[in-house]
């Protein structure tokens, strides 16, 4: 790349076209790109959530040549993929980021990556099979990545706006309501995290048709669980205006 | 046995606590850079006043405080998250003071000209994001700068407020007060902290919602205040601010809408028709900036 | 006739025998530990057992079932069974008594180390071993690297422009440009920081306890202040270096810190002026080694000539092996680093130790990394070998151990190493067309083991034990296994 051309894609991502600077960097010799290049230039992309540009400097050149990238960086880019159904890339960069801090005592900070990239994973995996696939496999998905979580974080149903959605998207169906009950006992997988059923509850009552069904998914959650934050459960209740004692 | 480990405990402990590295700092004394500043800022020379403010320039909006840190060779043989500051200072991403918006620069405010000095010193061979840093002693005198700093903090404020006191004291003028301490700068720093925590800057909501549309659809989080801080209806663009009750909505708002489709909100959010959006709605994105990044 | 029908009992034999043999082969421990106090049968030449072959097929039969229940180490016997097999199917064919030579010799190792088995366990052998490597020093000549001056920014007064929208355009004229660095992939750069960190540490450590009398004043100031600082009122001076205890400090303190993808990424050598010689010659070399491939990092261990760094680049690679990407079939240069490798850490148990459980446990996942596969049909994946001369180096490396008479006890590992190489070795055409084929020992997982041993034949079998029984080596290291024996008796 010449000083030129490199000042010309520079400056097509800072003045927010990004499409430009993608077409001429696509033009370019593979092993053109430097430090700063790629670094602007997925800043730019995740600032401006402009998909086509991470997936294919991710494809192109931090994949294959395994380099760092910032963990920030990483989480912005991932909730770009995930809007842009661009869904098996935020389980790569997870993958990505987790082998390379691989055993690694991690920092406060590590700690937020690593759910922000777990989450988005989660949630890439509900947007992609939003109207095929059981809530149960839904479910288990995010027992996998979410429960395992060290240092069990509170888990909040906010933050999974696209598996509220799927979960809605199920429980239309009548043979799935009762797949969503049965959740309530029989588990796919040892949870560890007091938060993770509580999350499912919580989901379940936000869909539920009104406060007669509220309560029957209430007093079938007791019967198993006592003791578990119901923090998001209330709220959900208070903002559908049932009239229920939790 | 017990001797030998005893000495290796020595050396492990000395590099992990100093990060000594015979060759990784500039030997000598900073004579050198002295005289470099201080014939830059001779202005400064005969009031006596030497900066204390360092600048870093870059196009990378990811940058925070432990980036700066780890650099130093104290921070060399530490876990980031375990850093120490043994210069002590203060970092500030530098935004614009109307809409808020990163300039492509950090601010390193340290206590005294010397500390300055030793940090460039210190880090003159060091790099970030593997690019050599480049650090400018700041030639502007501390009450331009302070001036400047309060009038983002003033309108920041306001912003958190509401739209009315953002608005109107816009047009106000800052009052200059006599003398400066680095007390008030550290005061003026952490007021402006708290605020941007809990701030954040959106591109592109649809027009059609209103701000009690976006205070019912975002139920879920402790919204105190959002309003319209520019708009541009030819390209139709307009940037909000929002404010939230807490820093941790904020971060969490940021990071679980930012990138959606604006039409795929309206849809969520039940408010366009599907002949609708398709019409009027391109394909612009909710661009969402935590100010605290 | 007659002959035919020999044969056909003999393979039955066969047939019964690796049954036979895998089953008692599960229970041998607990069959060891009930026959402990038996004496074992002596096998020599001389008791006429072998010599009375003529020919004929029955009286093996009987001699096996004599061999079996004789009242001797099972474990003993069920290995040898094997051994014993090749024997007899080879002698009905014809006998050349340099392979008979062969394959007595490899008994008479065998008996004689079941014999010193016995005697271990009465009396434990324990002497005190403390081998200290002297270093060598690198005397490399050096180049001053280049320092790059970088020019500073003339201070900009910033403009007090309004705003009218958060939008802001660049100019070309605007940009500013930093100097182009090199994306580098992060497996090279973390081995490049994790290597200089852990000798410049080591160097530091080495002279700090280095005795004031014996201080270099080849060392340069700057270098000698920094010892200095350590040295000060501490009593440290004149212990011993412990190689293996500074590894594992920092190992586990040190190199997760330094290898972490930011640091990694901002990684670069300092200025190494100043450094002692070998740290200096490290350093020149680190810079010049771009350190991706195995072979690269060979390349830099060769050059290094002091047996302390070497020592703690062997103990280093070990544990950081995974950064180099694995070859599937073309490890010519693996393999023989891994002879280096072998060859250098000879006196010293702990690399030898670390370094043999590659080939010795076929679960240790740098097989792959230094040993070419062979592409098995029968079981679909490929499977790494070792060449003969390398695993003959092994043995050879377990023989000195055990010769020097330390705390630990070899003999297992000896056995093993015996009947992996009897019971795996292949044939490997040459490519050369002149060059007669080479033997090579198949190093397979337990679960495709006999599916894969099962493929190579008889007559294969036996084309490598004529091959063995002329390899001079083998056959010495053979008579010392069974010398050991005379001489601790």
């Amino acid at each position: 790349v010449t000083t030129d051309v490199r000042s010309r894609i520079l400056l097509s991502s800072l003045n927010g076209k990004m499409s430009d600077a993608l077409a001429l960097l696509r033009q370019q010799q593979q092993t053109s790109v430097d430090v700063e290049l790629l670094h602007t230039m997925l800043a730019r992309a995740a600032a401006l959530a402009h998909a086509d540009t991470i997936a294919y400097m991710w494809y192109q050149h931090v994949m294959p040549r395994r380099l760092p990238v910032e963990g920030r960086l990483l989480c912005e880019m991932a909730g770009v993929a995930l809007y842009q159904d661009r869904l098996f890339l935020p389980a790569q960069f997870l993958q990505h980021y987790q082998a390379m801090n691989r055993d690694r005592r991690t920092s406060p900070e590590d700690e937020l990556i690593e759910y922000e990239l777990r989450r988005i994973k989660v949630e890439a995996f509900a947007r992609g099979t939003m109207h095929s696939t059981a809530l149960r496999e839904k479910w288990k998905v995010f027992l996998q990545e979410m429960d395992t979580l060290p240092g069990q974080p509170p888990l909040r149903l906010r933050d999974f706006p696209q598996m509220t959605k799927a979960m809605g998207i199920a429980l239309m169906q009548q043979d799935e309501q009762a797949a969503a009950l049965a959740l309530f006992g029989r588990q796919p997988l040892v949870i560890k995290n007091e938060w993770s059923l509580p999350l499912l509850l919580a989901g379940v009552l936000w869909h539920v048709p009104g406060p007669a069904q509220a309560r029957r998914v209430l007093a079938e959650f007791r019967q198993s669980y006592r003791g578990l934050p119901l923090l998001d459960a209330e709220l959900v209740i208070k903002r559908r205006g049932f009239e229920i004692n939790t | 046995m017990k001797a030998s480990s005893k000495a290796i405990k020595l050396v492990l402990d000395h590099l992990k606590s100093t990060g000594r590295v015979l060759g990784s700092v500039e030997s000598g004394n900073s004579a050198t850079i002295s005289e470099k500043t201080a014939s830059v800022n001779k202005q400064q020379q005969l009031q006596e006043k030497k900066p204390s403010v360092l600048q870093y320039r870059s196009y990378n909006p990811y940058l925070v405080k432990e980036d700066f840190l780890s650099i130093l060779p104290e921070n060399l043989y530490k876990k980031r998250g375990q850093f120490t500051n043994e210069l002590d200072f203060q970092l500030m991403k530098v935004r614009d003071p109307k809409y808020f918006q990163f300039k492509d620069q950090y601010y390193l405010f340290f206590n005294d000209y010397n500390s300055l000095t030793e940090y460039i010193k210190l880090t003159k061979h060091s790099r970030i994001n593997k690019i050599r840093v480049k650090m400018t002693p700041l030639a502007q005198p501390l009450p331009t700068l302070l001036t400047k700093l309060q009038r983002y903090s003033k309108n920041l404020y306001n912003a958190f407020r509401s739209s009315e006191q953002y608005f109107e004291g816009l047009n106000e003028k800052v009052d200059v007060s006599g003398e400066f301490t680095t007390n008030q700068l550290r005061s003026i720093l952490d007021s402006v902290e708290e605020i941007e925590n809990k701030s954040v800057l959106v591109w592109n909501i649809p027009t059609k919602l209103r701000s009690h549309d976006i205070l019912n659809y975002f139920w879920f989080y402790n919204i105190r205040s959002s309003f319209k801080i520019y708009w541009d209806d030819e390209m139709k663009r307009n940037l909000r601010f929002i404010s939230f009750e807490n820093s941790h909505d904020a971060y969490r708002f940021k990071r679980n809408y930012h990138g959606l489709l604006a039409k795929e909100l309206l849809t969520l959010s039940e408010k366009g028709d599907a002949a609708d959006y398709s019409l009027e709605m391109d394909d612009s994105k909710i661009l969402i900036e935590h100010l605290s990044e | 006739m007659h002959l035919k029908k020999g044969k056909r009992s003999i393979s039955t034999v066969w047939r019964l025998l690796w049954k036979r043999f895998y089953s008692v082969n599960s229970k041998t421990n607990m069959h060891f530990s009930r026959s402990r106090k038996k004496p074992v049968t002596n096998f020599t030449r001389t008791n006429g057992l072998l010599l009375s072959c003529n020919g004929d097929t029955f009286p093996y039969l009987r001699t096996l079932w004599r061999y079996f229940n004789a009242p001797g180490n099972l474990m003993f016997v069920t290995t040898n069974i094997v051994a014993f097999m090749g024997i007899v199917t080879y002698n009905t064919l014809v006998t050349i008594s340099s392979e008979r030579a062969f394959e007595e010799q490899m008994m008479a190792a065998q008996v004689s180390l079941a014999k010193q088995r016995e005697e271990l366990e009465t009396t434990a052998l324990s002497l005190p071993r403390d081998i200290e490597l002297r270093g060598e020093e690198d005397d490399i000549k050096w180049e001053q690297p280049d320092v790059a001056h970088v020019r500073e920014d003339p201070l900009v007064e910033e403009q007090n422009a309004k705003l009218d929208t958060p939008i802001k355009q660049y100019t070309l004229g605007d940009l500013i440009l930093n100097k182009r660095e090199n994306v580098t992939d992060y497996d090279s750069q973390r081995a490049k920081a994790s290597i200089f960190h852990m000798l410049y540490a080591y160097m530091l450590y080495r002279d700090v306890i280095q005795p004031t009398t014996m201080t270099q004043n080849n060392n340069s100031e700057e270098w000698r202040r920094e010892v200095e600082l350590l040295t000060k009122g501490k009593e440290v001076q004149g212990t011993h270096r412990r190689i293996d205890v500074f590894y594992d400090l920092w190992n586990k303190n040190f190199d997760k810190i330094v290898t972490s993808p930011e640091k990694v990424q901002n990684f670069q050598l300092p200025n190494w002026s100043k450094y002692p010689t070998i740290l200096k010659f490290i350093c020149t070399e680190l810079h010049d080694n771009s350190l991706k491939t195995l072979g690269e990092f060979k390349q830099f261990y060769g050059k290094v000539r002091s047996n302390e760094v070497k020592k703690l680049l062997g103990l280093w690679l070990y544990d950081h092996s995974f950064l180099f990407p694995h070859n599937i079939y073309d490890n010519r240069t693996e393999e023989d680093f891994y002879d280096i490798l072998i060859n250098d850490s000879m006196q010293d148990n702990r690399i030898f130790q670390k370094y043999s459980s590659i080939v010795m446990n076929p679960y240790n996942e740098r097989t792959q990394l230094f040993f070419p596969n062979v592409n098995s049909p029968s079981v679909n994946k490929p499977v790494p070998s070792i060449s003969l001369e390398t695993y003959t180096r092994l043995l050879k490396g377990y023989i000195n151990l055990q010769e020097t008479g330390c705390k630990y006890d070899y003999n297992d590992n000896i056995f093993k190493l015996i009947s992996i190489l009897k019971l795996n070795c292949f044939l490997q055409r040459n490519k050369k067309k002149h060059a007669g084929p080479t033997v090579r020992i198949l190093l397979p997982r337990d679960e495709d083991r006999s599916q894969i041993l099962g493929t190579i034949s008889q007559a294969e079998k036996r084309t490598c034990y004529q091959i063995l029984s002329k390899n001079r080596d083998v056959v010495a290291l053979l008579k010392r296994i069974s010398d050991i024996q005379a001489d601790s008796s």
